[in-house]
């Protein structure tokens, strides 16, 4: 491709243009993958801490978000069967993450503050 | 105030040393940002790729002074006794700063010299992020060979050999090492970005990390009274899962630089999974907040440190992961995207922390007993900072999108793709508001620095004009 092509109107293939589609949802995916698993576990930990069940709940929207967010990079064909389970797993793991840190947490302090 | 070791007068030093390098850093990434805009600003002059190694060159040397000032400051109160070889600590210091000015005045004033040993011994060795001469590398290791005898022999000497002593030990060893694998020259280019990126990554993704845990340890229990084995066991932890995920997560750096293609496999596979610790440690970071209720008798120190948590889940988490994966990273690497998740994550995990430490520092120097260290200008400044870095990572990251979409995926990497990327208005847009998003940094640290120059001083003053009153 030359300037002269895109000067008369030289369009890129289709085939190019699904690419660049996949790979933006493939990092969009893939930025609110984490930043939904780090809101699920600040609001989890907020929630357990000041005893509100109702933040607890609301963190779990974000566990949902970041497991659809998984979903999205999962069921792309674009990437192999291994890089998909390994969002799999990654998608389940942020799920228990939270929960299991807190009890983590909790027990480490109670051993070691007192 | 307390009583002062030599080994804190040091840190002290460091740390202002820190501070001034920390503006110059920022001061050439305000022209850099400019002649994006702009590329005939201060050309043949001050040319962008003078600038942009001094922008960065700046902050690894600022960051770094910061943690040699955090060592120095906390290793007596850790031994409970002065630093053993604090005269050659000093010594190491004014060759250290010594050697900066000179490299700088080399950098502004020659900038590059021809392909040959002259070159690299006395103006750059060429290498990208430690373009320092070979001179100055040799300085560097000297220096940080003093720093890991004072740690090691202050240790012994006072026979108290700690779980965090122990682990900053083996650090500095890692660190000091590390640095050797960027000292010598292959012919082989892949080779050579093989063993370069042992500096550039293992420095910044395990043993800075791990220095930084250390620091951040005694910053916690003097700042918060939390328990040394609190401490001690999640250091343990955050080492473990830095060899578990961050040196083999080195493997995303040898993607393309011709190395093996098992190298795709293993560095995606490490990769993917770092984000998930930094997600456990945020709950940790809550759990504190939550229990010391954000009281404090040195609130900057406080908020710094939260800064620094969740700062690293953003900017290493977050940005990291959206193009981390092999097929994705075929795509944007090298794209203003990492310039973005460069940005955010040094800030969240180094510049924070190394202000948390200064502050506290501070604190232990201004603050009567009784008084706290607050008030309104380090509130400007911290807001100021987080509201800048986000808007030039949001701008970088408009453009990296706007640069892996048309120039890779969409027009296939060519020369004329790449242009065709500059000139697209998500590009040239990006570039402007990242340069107003720097403005507003680089204003929120002249706040900060005279809020350094002043905060305590400022409080006293007040408090006894109050009593007075």
């Amino acid at each position: 491709m030359t300037f002269l092509q895109l000067a008369k109107g030289w369009k890129p293939s289709r085939r190019r243009k699904l690419l660049a589609k996949t790979i933006y949802e493939l990092m969009l995916y893939g930025f609110f993958f984490v930043l939904f698993a780090g809101a699920y576990a600040i609001l989890y930990a907020m929630g357990r801490f000041a005893g509100l069940p109702w933040l607890i709940r609301f963190s779990y929207l974000f566990a949902l978000l970041q497991f659809l967010s998984g979903m999205g990079m999962f069921l792309s064909n674009y990437l192999d069967a291994f890089w998909r389970y390994i969002i799999l797993f990654s998608s389940v793991a942020y799920f228990l993450i939270p929960p299991f840190m807190w009890r983590v947490v909790e027990e480490m302090h109670k051993r070691h503050d007192h | 105030m307390e009583r002062l070791y030599e080994s804190q007068k040091l840190a002290l030093w460091y740390f202002w040393t820190a501070i001034v390098l920390f503006g110059a850093q920022l001061l050439f990434g305000l022209i850099s940002a400019y002649q994006f805009i702009n590329p005939d600003f201060l050309y043949g002059t001050l040319n962008f790729m003078t600038n942009r190694m001094l922008h960065i060159n700046a902050m690894v040397v600022w960051l770094l002074m910061g943690f040699i000032a955090g060592i120095y400051w906390f290793l007596p109160l850790e031994t409970e006794r002065e630093v053993v070889g604090i005269k050659l600590g000093k010594l190491a210091y004014f060759a250290f700063v010594g050697a900066v000015a000179v490299v700088v005045l080399v950098y502004l004033l020659k900038q590059f010299g021809s392909g040959d040993f002259f070159t690299m011994w006395f103006i750059t060795e060429g290498r990208e992020y430690i373009e320092a001469p070979r001179w100055a590398d040799i300085g560097i290791v000297a220096v940080a060979l003093v720093v890991a005898y004072n740690v090691i022999a202050t240790t012994l000497v006072s026979k108290r050999i700690t779980g965090i002593l122990g682990v900053l030990m083996v650090d500095l060893a890692f660190l000091f090492g590390l640095y050797l694998a960027g000292m010598f020259f292959t012919p082989n280019i892949s080779v050579d970005q093989f063993w370069w990126w042992w500096v550039v990554h293992l420095w910044v993704e395990a043993t800075w990390e791990v220095l930084v845990g250390v620091l951040m340890g005694w910053l916690l229990m003097h700042l918060l009274g939390t328990p040394r084995k609190i401490i001690e066991a999640w250091l343990y932890v955050e080492v473990m899962l830095v060899f578990g995920t961050g040196i083999l997560g080195l493997g995303h750096h040898y993607y393309w630089i011709g190395t093996p293609e098992y190298w795709l496999g293993i560095g995606g596979f490490f990769s993917s999974l770092e984000p998930l610790p930094l997600v456990a440690m945020v709950v940790h970071a809550v759990y504190d907040a939550g229990v010391h209720k954000l009281k404090t008798v040195n609130r900057p120190a406080l908020f710094w440190a939260f800064a620094q948590a969740f700062g690293n889940l953003f900017g290493a988490g977050v940005w990291g992961f959206m193009h981390t994966l092999p097929q994705i990273n075929l795509f944007s690497h090298g794209t203003q995207m990492a310039a973005a998740h460069g940005h955010l994550a040094f800030f969240g995990a180094y510049v924070a922390a190394n202000l948390a430490l200064f502050y506290f520092a501070l604190g232990k120097t201004r603050v009567k007993e009784g008084y706290i260290l607050n008030g309104v200008p380090w509130k400007i400044a911290y807001v100021g900072m987080i509201i800048g870095i986000f808007g030039m990572v949001a701008s970088l990251t408009v453009a990296g999108f706007a640069q892996t979409m048309i120039e890779r995926a969409t027009l296939g990497s060519t020369w004329e793709a790449y242009i065709q990327a500059q000139m697209h208005p998500w590009m040239e847009e990006a570039y402007k508001w990242r340069l107003l998003f720097g403005v507003i940094f680089f204003l929120s640290y002249l706040v900060l620095l005279y809020d350094l120059l002043t905060a305590g001083k400022r409080v006293e003053a007040l408090k006894e004009a109050e009593i007075a009153g």
